[in-house]
C-alpha cells in the first residue's frame, strides 16, 4: 500500500478502511489526591493499560491494530470520566530514586539524548515534551506538605 | 523536587538549570500519582532531562518513580459521565496525530500510549475509543 502524502489521500483511506481501537485504562491502587498546598504543580491521572497485575511497576502499552505503515488517529472519543482527557505518548526518560536527597536522582534510560519524528513534513525533528513524574513506589519524606 | 543545576534541555536545545520546585501533596505520596514538572518561564518543554534533585526541605526517604516526556496527541472532553465527545483529528488541526513511538537518535526508547486527565479526589478508571488509519 502506498503511503499517503496528502491529507486528501489520508481521508480517502479513512473512508475506505478505518480501524477501531478501544482503550480502557484502569486504576491500580489509589493515587494521592491533589491538595491546595501542592503549589502550582499540575497533578494528573495516568490511565496506563491495566492488562496484567503489576501496575505501576510494569506498565503496558495500548495495543494497536497491525498496519503496514505509520498509524495515525482519525478521531478520538471518551470516556467514562467527566473530565477532559488527552491521548498521549509517554516516552520514558529514566527512573527516579526518592530514597535520598543526595545528588542526581535520575537514571537516564539507554543512550538516547533526542527523540525524533516527522513534524509538519520535516523528518527527524527533535520533539519537545512535557516532563511528567509517575510514582511507582510510594514516596515518603520527612516533612509533611 | 526540582531539575537542579544541570537541569534539562529546552525546546531550543539549550541546557537550562531548573529553579522551579515540585511539592508533593502529602508526606506519603501513593504509587500511581502523576505530576507535571514545571519548566522555567519562556520554555515550553524539554528535549531531554539530565538532572532531577530532591530538595533538602522535602527530606525524601523512600520511593521510586519514572520520569516521562509527554507528547500530546489528541485531546477529547467528556462533559458528563457516559456522554461521548468526539474530536475529529483528521480535519481539526495542522497535523494528523501519529500514534507510533518516536525514534531516538541512538539507543532505544520505551514509549507508552496512554491517556492523561486532570486528577481529582476520586481517581477512577478512564478510557477512550479511537479510530486509526494506516497511512
Amino acid at each position: 500500500m502506498a503511503t499517503a502524502t496528502t491529507r486528501q489521500e489520508l481521508m480517502d483511506k479513512v473512508a475506505a478502511r478505518p480501524v477501531m481501537a478501544q482503550w480502557a485504562g484502569v486504576a491500580s491502587g489509589t493515587p494521592t489526591a491533589p491538595t491546595a498546598t501542592s503549589n502550582s504543580a499540575v497533578q494528573l491521572f495516568g490511565a496506563f493499560n491495566a492488562i496484567g497485575t503489576t501496575l505501576w511497576s510494569t506498565l503496558i502499552d495500548a495495543q494497536l491494530p497491525p498496519v503496514t505503515n505509520i498509524r495515525c488517529v482519525e478521531w478520538c472519543t471518551g470516556s467514562n470520566r467527566a473530565v477532559g482527557q488527552i491521548l498521549v505518548r509517554a516516552n520514558r526518560i529514566g527512573t527516579l530514586d526518592f530514597t535520598s536527597n543526595s545528588g542526581n536522582r535520575l537514571t537516564h534510560d539507554s543512550t538516547w539524548t533526542r527523540l525524533r519524528r516527522t513534524v509538519m513534513g520535516q523528518a527527524n525533528t527533535a520533539i519537545t515534551m512535557i516532563p511528567m513524574v509517575l510514582v511507582t513506589t510510594e514516596r515518603r519524606r520527612l516533612h509533611p506538605s | 523536587m526540582s531539575f537542579g543545576t544541570n537541569g534539562y534541555v529546552n525546546q531550543d536545545g539549550t541546557q537550562v538549570s531548573g529553579a522551579k520546585t515540585l511539592t508533593f501533596p502529602a508526606a506519603a505520596t501513593a504509587l500511581g500519582s502523576v505530576f507535571v514538572m514545571d519548566v522555567e518561564p519562556g520554555d515550553r518543554g524539554v528535549l531531554d532531562v539530565t538532572d532531577v534533585r530532591n530538595t533538602a526541605a522535602s527530606g525524601s526517604t523512600a520511593g521510586a518513580g519514572i520520569l516521562f516526556g509527554i507528547e500530546l496527541l489528541s485531546a477529547h472532553t467528556t462533559m458528563t459521565t457516559s456522554l461521548g465527545a468526539r474530536r475529529d483529528a483528521m480535519t481539526n488541526g495542522l497535523q494528523v496525530p501519529l500514534l507510533d513511538a518516536p525514534s531516538p537518535d541512538s539507543g532505544s526508547v520505551t514509549s507508552y500510549l496512554t491517556t492523561l486527565s486532570v486528577a481529582s479526589s476520586t481517581t477512577t478508571a478512564g478510557g477512550a475509543l479511537w479510530a486509526t488509519v494506516d497511512t
